[in-house]
């Protein structure tokens, strides 16, 4: 009959194999439909709670992926000397025996001269587990802004809040929802796949959602309310909110801050904790009118608030010194700031603390918790910025006045992996604050050994951008080796990293670079050698990262025969590791980060050389026990489960969490001896203050400096980063909808400066400047320019691309100036010059 | 906002705005010229008995017609299914009639060729040239009616087209009749008559493209910014020069000198302005033809 | 015999995308064809604006004018009201594509099927998918055909993350889409071209 279709392949032929999204990092379960061979369908795995079904349409376009026409799909080595944007390297394949030899014998090289010489970008979320590879090369370095250009500040405060990793709000009992700077259950950040769908479930049930972004994000658009604000100053507007709870209407929670933090302790004139001869922080006992240590006095004694005088000396507890702090934080001031009105400010501030239901409790599983429907969440663009640790302090401390951390309807932790919360008793009754996750926090070092000053910040996050300061000018920090030899791993530094022309000049510098990658990008165009890497859709992993409700892994396994001569990252890294005598090392390493330590009988042994396989079998065997190997996950494709009430609410059960970050100042006090004895002068420790206040930016200064406009980058539904773009499948797309079209400007703005849409602009900044087609839109502050990542790309191989305009990084500032000095995270926004540059050829 | 106003180019669809119709190009302008042209010429040379015109009239839609169709099919080889349903598509149904005047014409035709030895006849020879005569009539209207059939494109939705359609056929048929009596000296007798029935249809379609645009700018707003396309937008030169100027007020004033003068020689570039006119129309027509913009009703303007 | 439709909830929907490609990956159309896509709209001035989503897909008409200007009969409804054309028949005249008020009709133009999305050969996904389509011939949304006749929702449809569309009988008493179709404010597309649409929206 003339068939009902339309395609030939139907839903029951072929094979449905289990896997793992590979399209961003965080990896939704996914069904791939392989007919003779061929992959012809990806959907979401219904079976898997974490995206019951759904994929986004970055998921969808998976297949592009694999059948990638720009993927390198053989090893090649450069044959051209010559590098640069434009110079043709003179790819010409080679085995993968050749490739190996070069790249072992370049590496072995400076291995043996000095280890450190290598710049390492390792990207890939989805394995964790492969970066510690440097480590055991003997390189410290940091070369890449994945992770610092986003949660630099996020994840030291969330580990040292709760123990988290990152952080949501309570999708399923939640009523007010205040989002500052996020796409979270919209367009990006935790697991988009489901978290539209209980975002979606939530406005539905009457969530009410007040959306705070420059522009008209996706999630502002959906909003009950849009409140645009100007780049860099939201926690101006949170510290309004503040005052207004704690000075105007005096609604907090008190109970919660009193019992569940550390606000009642006293503080001293220096900013210390007043302690007793047993050094035990002291709070102020109100039937005693004395001070006396935090675990002897009864609840009802303590008092939160106040100012004491303590044997002659002037004390105040942690709370009333944020009060004191938050005086001069009123509305109209931070309305200046943040250009947001104060009746603005006021309204949220008393929306939020009556939805809050102070004193509310909610049973769960025959458990008691306080009920706090009401929660502020926030990610990259409100605080990826120069005081992004006073951002973060200043969201979370908002959130502990409604006292909503980790109970039903607030804030919730989200840990990093399967391992949950990182709970473990600190001093003072609290929490062991845990800001380093990803790898331990390195000693304090001088000289530094590692080109991006690891050593220099204890609870920071790898600043890689600073690698644009010190590479430039090693003598100013004691960088006593120059690096030669750069490994690019999933990684694209020429992209991600601000003062891209910086970042360049580095790249120039070096003389041997390899790159384990699927395609050419802006950064492995400059490679030595490249070995080309499986897809997603073709190698080995188990994966669980940052799942904002369930936990548990999914299995990333191999749908299809390699499309090409390529291998999985695993057998490569080890493989190079074995050609330079350090397997055995390498081993270890995976011991430590694969937990299998813990039992001992799945530790790889040092001698052996271990399979993709074999490793992820053990890993999942030393989890989820022996009957759950790999065949296990093979079958059933995940072991994803919701999180319980139990490991969702309260981990921190009976240990206080942080109100006043002292550990904090003491962590900048610490730092500051060791740095003036190293004889170093110069370095910025402003940041390192156990609370957060308002004060101007480096970006917020350049207004001053002839730079009236605000220039931000984002991410939509459509794209990873600027990597997606390769695929025609998604930017066909994206190429059709205006907001990726140009860049961003407010019309109003636009008729003042006679630009149309059309026009070529000019955005010029301290640091660099960008060209693009003006792109006129109502939904964006007057002040700002948006620049999509979809218009964001100077590079790539894919024939319907070709360039797709200048890169909104060449506007950042890499340098110590635009780093957060405490947690060593990077400034995201950029002030800039505006200029029409050329009309538009007007059509119709 | 300035990306929404403007008139999105096809296939740009993930943007609110107005789409052109993409698919109906010169080919099909072809085809739609040349069989109101031929049927005109063949209708009016049947009525006039001018078998010289009924011939070229013939040739233009058969040979002229039909190409152009041809050629513009995606799959030409089964350009016969085309006519399976005359129930409901104007375009079955003008292949039916396409198919009938291809046999009628003939058989009127061919006496006029080969002499009376191929006269059809009794009443049978009486009725083959009403019904070649009807199936001209029908040929030069019904792309008006398969253009304004569906409300897709408000521009063309209208009942006037049709009308319009008619009435630019028989104006080149009339043009096209003139040119060939002048030039070829035959049945010139007809002359005088046609050419102040020719001078009435000037104004005539003067009058109904006026009265059709009028109707348009003040209906559905697709129907309005197509009006706008036409007389201020990208298709206002063609439409006003070459349409307005030189289809019409041109060919009026040369036909007018043409006959005080007695100058053959002008019927010519008569011919040419009418045609030029008549087909620039007919192409800006379907290059102009606007889609409603697809919104929600909360934001209809 | 039930009459198959959609209810698209536009307060739900995010305008992600993700149905368009989806539908992409479903259908393995060629490059620049898309039966299912979004519009976007600003509406309103700073700051009181938003932007809208409008997820679009064929309407499945049940007074189809795709159909009545069909010469050849290849467009044809089936009598679960799925608007489908015949490959075969599809003479490749774009009568139907001028005659539908939606955009909803795609014709693959000459060459469309030898330059894969790469911009040169067909990968082996594309040699599978583009078996199906014919140079010169009319294509559209199925409803994905393909897969309610195994009893499978339409691939938009599973994917919508924020499950925003809901595909079913719209005949059904007291069903799921009668329902939401009563009890929100609900609308069709361009209602002034009476072709009675299968699809359905729900207002913000
Ligand atoms: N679709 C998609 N999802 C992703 C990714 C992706 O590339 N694409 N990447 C993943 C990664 S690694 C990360 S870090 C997360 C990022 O997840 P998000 O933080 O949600 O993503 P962004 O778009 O970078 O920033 C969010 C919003 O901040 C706004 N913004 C910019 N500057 C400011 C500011 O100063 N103040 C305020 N209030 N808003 C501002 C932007 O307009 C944007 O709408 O997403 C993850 N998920
Ligand atoms: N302008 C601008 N800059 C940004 C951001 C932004 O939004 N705008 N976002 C910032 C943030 S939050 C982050 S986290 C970073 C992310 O920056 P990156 O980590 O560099 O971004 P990715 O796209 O995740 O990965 C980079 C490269 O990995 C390669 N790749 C993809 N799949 C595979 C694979 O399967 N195997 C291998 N070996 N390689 C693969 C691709 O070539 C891709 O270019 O960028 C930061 N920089
Ligand atoms: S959210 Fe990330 S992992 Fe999930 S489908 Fe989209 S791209 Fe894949
Ligand atoms: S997939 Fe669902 S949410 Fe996304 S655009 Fe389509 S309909 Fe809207
Ligand atoms: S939407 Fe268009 S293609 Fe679909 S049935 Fe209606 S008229 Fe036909
Ligand atoms: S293009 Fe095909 S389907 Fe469309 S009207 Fe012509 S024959 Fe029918
Ligand atoms: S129903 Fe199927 S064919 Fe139609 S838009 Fe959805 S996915 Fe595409
Ligand atoms: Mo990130």
């Amino acid at each position: 009959m003339a068939t009902a279709r339309a395609t030939q392949i139907l839903p029951d032929q072929g094979k449905w194999i289990p896997s793992t999204c590979g399209m961003c990092l965080h990896g939704c379960g996914i069904l791939v439909q392989v007919v003779d061979g061929v992959a012809v369908k990806i959907e979401g795995d219904p079976t898997n709670p974490d995206n019951l079904g759904k994929l986004c349409p970055k998921g969808n376009a998976g297949l592009a992926r694999l059948y990638d026409s720009t993927r390198v799909l053989k090893p090649m080595k450069r044959t051209n000397p010559r590098k640069g944007p434009g110079v043709d390297p003179g790819w010409v394949e080679i085995s993968w025996e050749e490739a190996y030899t070069i790249t072992a014998g370049a590496l072995g090289k400076v291995r043996k001269d000095d280890p450190r010489k290598l710049l390492c970008a390792l990207g890939d979320f989805q394995r964790i587990v492969l970066w510690g590879w440097p480590a055991v090369f003997g390189s410290p370095n940091f070369f890449t802004s994945l992770g610092n250009y986003c949660g630099g500040s996020y994840h030291p405060v969330n580990g040292s809040l709760d123990g988290s990793f990152a952080a949501i709000n309570d999708y399923e009992y939640c009523n007010y929802w205040i989002q500052i700077g996020s796409g979270d259950g919209f367009s990006s950040h935790l697991h988009l796949s489901g978290s539209a769908l209980r975002m979606a479930d939530a406005r539905m049930r009457g969530m009410k959602v007040v959306i705070l972004d420059p522009r008209c994000s996706v999630a502002a658009a959906k909003a009950d309310e849009w409140i645009p604000i100007r780049p860099g100053t939201d926690r101006a507007f949170v510290l309004g909110m503040a005052h207004v709870l704690v000075h105007e209407l005096g609604q907090y929670d008190h109970q919660f801050l009193r019992d569940r933090t550390n606000a009642p302790y006293l503080v001293r004139a220096d900013g210390h904790f007043l302690r007793d001869a047993e050094s035990k922080a002291q709070v102020w006992d109100l039937h005693v009118q004395a001070p006396r240590p935090w675990d002897v006095v009864p609840a009802e004694a303590m008092a939160l608030e106040g100012t004491y005088l303590a044997s002659g000396e002037r004390v105040r507890t942690g709370f009333q010194v944020w009060k004191d702090l938050l005086a001069g934080h009123t509305p109209e001031r931070m309305s200046e700031v943040s250009s947001v009105p104060a009746e603005t400010i006021r309204k949220i501030a008393r929306e939020f603390i009556d939805a809050a239901q102070i004193g509310a409790t909610m049973e769960m599983d025959g458990k008691t918790y306080p009920f706090r429907p009401a929660a502020l969440n926030y990610y990259r663009g409100s605080q990826s910025h120069g005081n992004g640790l006073f951002d973060n302090l200043t969201f979370k401390l908002f959130n502990m006045l409604a006292g909503n951390i980790d109970v039903p309807g607030g804030h919730l932790g989200v840990p990093l992996d399967h391992r949950g919360f990182f709970v473990s008793p600190g001093e003072d009754g609290m929490l062991k604050p845990e800001p380093h996750q990803l790898h331990p926090a390195p000693p304090f070092k001088y000289p530094p050994d590692s080109s991006h000053l690891m050593e220099w910040f204890p609870i920071g996050f790898d600043a890689g951008q600073l690698n644009t300061e010190t590479l430039l000018e090693p003598n100013r920090f004691g960088l006593n080796y120059q690096p030669e030899a750069m490994l690019l791993y999933h990684s694209n530094p020429w992209w991600n990293m601000p003062e891209t022309g910086k970042v360049e000049e580095i790249f120039r510098r070096m003389k041997f670079i390899v790159a384990i990658d699927i395609h050419l990008t802006e950064s492995t165009q400059w490679a030595d050698v490249f070995l080309p890497e499986h897809t997603f859709l073709e190698s080995t992993l188990l994966n669980c990262l940052e799942p904002p409700v369930v936990t548990g892994h999914s299995l990333r396994q191999p749908v299809v025969k390699p499309v090409g001569d390529t291998k999985d990252a695993y057998e490569i890294l080890t493989e190079l590791a074995e050609r330079m005598g350090f397997r055995d090392d390498w081993n270890d390493l995976l011991n430590v980060v694969c937990g299998f330590t813990a039992q001992p009988r799945y530790m790889l042994d040092p001698a052996k050389r271990y399979s993709v396989e074999e490793l992820w079998d053990r890993y999942a065997r030393n989890i989820y026990g022996d009957e759950r190997n790999l065949e296990w996950f093979k079958k059933n494709g995940h072991a994803v489960r919701h999180r319980t009430p139990q490991e969702t609410y309260m981990p921190y059960g009976k240990l206080r969490i942080p109100f006043y970050f002292e550990f904090i100042q003491r962590t900048g006090e610490d730092l500051r001896r060791n740095l003036t004895a190293a004889g170093v002068t110069d370095w910025p420790y402003d940041n390192y203050q156990p609370l957060p206040f308002w004060k101007n930016s480096a970006v917020i200064e350049d207004g001053n400096r002839g730079y009236p406009f605000f220039a931000i980058t984002f991410k939509e539904p459509l794209h990873t980063f600027a990597d997606t773009l390769v695929m025609p499948w998604l930017s066909e797309v994206s190429d059709k909808d205006p907001i990726h079209q140009g860049i961003l400007i407010n019309s109003a703005t636009a008729d003042r400066l006679g630009i149309k849409t059309g026009d070529s602009i000019r955005l010029t900044s301290p640091a660099g400047s960008i060209e693009g087609a003006a792109q006129c839109v109502e939904g964006m502050h007057p002040e700002v320019l948006g620049v999509s990542n979809a218009i964001s790309r100077e590079f790539t191989t894919n024939k319907r691309l070709g360039k797709k305009g200048s890169h909104f990084n060449r506007l950042l500032t890499g340098s110590m100036r635009y780093t957060d000095s405490a947690t060593g995270a990077l400034e995201s926004t950029a002030r800039v010059r505006l200029e029409k540059i050329g009309a538009a050829a007007r059509v119709s | 906002m300035a990306t929404q106003s403007a008139v999105a180019i096809a296939p740009h669809r993930f943007a609110y705005g107005y789409y052109r119709q993409i698919w109906w190009n010169w080919l099909i302008g072809t085809a739609f010229f040349c069989g109101g042209l031929g049927g005109g010429l063949f209708l009016l040379s049947l009525l006039t008995g001018h078998p010289l015109g009924m011939m070229v009239g013939y040739l233009i839609v058969m040979a002229g017609k039909n190409t152009a169709h041809f050629l513009y099919l995606g799959r030409p080889l089964r350009f016969w299914r085309a006519a399976m349903r005359p129930d409901r598509s104007w375009i079955a149904r003008g292949i039916w009639a396409t198919g009938i005047f291809g046999l009628f014409g003939l058989a009127t035709i061919l006496p006029h060729v080969f002499g009376a030895s191929w006269q059809i006849g009794g009443t049978a020879g009486a009725v083959v040239p009403w019904i070649a005569g009807l199936a001209a009539l029908f040929i030069m209207f019904y792309d008006g009616l398969v253009m304004n059939s569906s409300a897709a494109i408000p521009f063309w939705n209208s009942g006037i087209l049709p009308v319009l359609v008619l009435m630019y056929a028989t104006l080149g048929g009339t043009t096209l009749s003139l040119t060939l009596r002048g030039i070829f000296h035959s049945g010139e007798s007809a002359m005088p008559p046609l050419v102040q029935f020719e001078h009435y249809l000037l104004f005539a379609n003067f009058a109904v493209l006026g009265l059709y645009l009028l109707r348009m700018s003040h209906w559905v707003p697709a129907a309005q910014e197509t009006a706008r396309l036409l007389t201020k937008g990208p298709y206002a030169r063609a439409f006003l020069g070459l349409v307005l100027v030189v289809g019409l007020a041109a060919t009026l004033v040369l036909s007018v000198a043409a006959s005080h003068l007695q100058a053959v020689w002008l019927l010519l570039p008569i011919a040419a302005c009418e045609l030029t006119g008549d087909f620039t129309l007919l192409i800006v027509f379907l290059k102009s033809g606007l889609f409603s913009p697809q919104t929600a009703p909360a934001y209809r303007n | 015999m039930p009459r198959l439709g959609m209810v698209i909830d536009l307060k739900r929907c995010i305008g992600c995308n993700a149905c368009t490609l989806a539908c992409k990956q479903e259908n393995g159309t060629p490059a620049g064809i898309h039966f299912a896509r979004v519009v976007t709209r600003e509406v309103g001035t700073y700051p009181r604006t938003k932007r809208t989503f409008l997820p679009l897909l064929c309407n499945h008409c049940a007074d189809a004018p795709c159909e009545k200007a069909c010469p050849s009969g290849a467009t044809y409804t089936r009598p679960d009201g799925i608007v489908m054309v015949d490959r075969d028949k599809c003479i490749g005249c774009r009568a139907c594509a001028v005659a539908c008020p939606y955009m909803n009709r795609h014709f693959i133009e000459r060459g469309f099927l030898d330059t894969g999305y790469g911009g040169d050969d067909l990968n082996p996904y594309e040699e599978m998918k583009f078996a199906d389509f014919e140079e010169g011939t009319m294509i559209k949304c199925t409803f994905c055909a393909h897969r309610v006749d195994q009893g499978l929702l339409p691939a938009c449809v599973v994917t919508c993350p924020t499950e925003a569309r809901i595909f079913g009988d719209l005949e059904e008493e007291g069903g799921r889409l009668a329902i939401l179709i009563r009890e929100r404010k609900s609308w069709t597309m361009l209602p002034e071209c009476k072709t009675k649409p299968s699809v359905y929206y729900l207002d913000e």
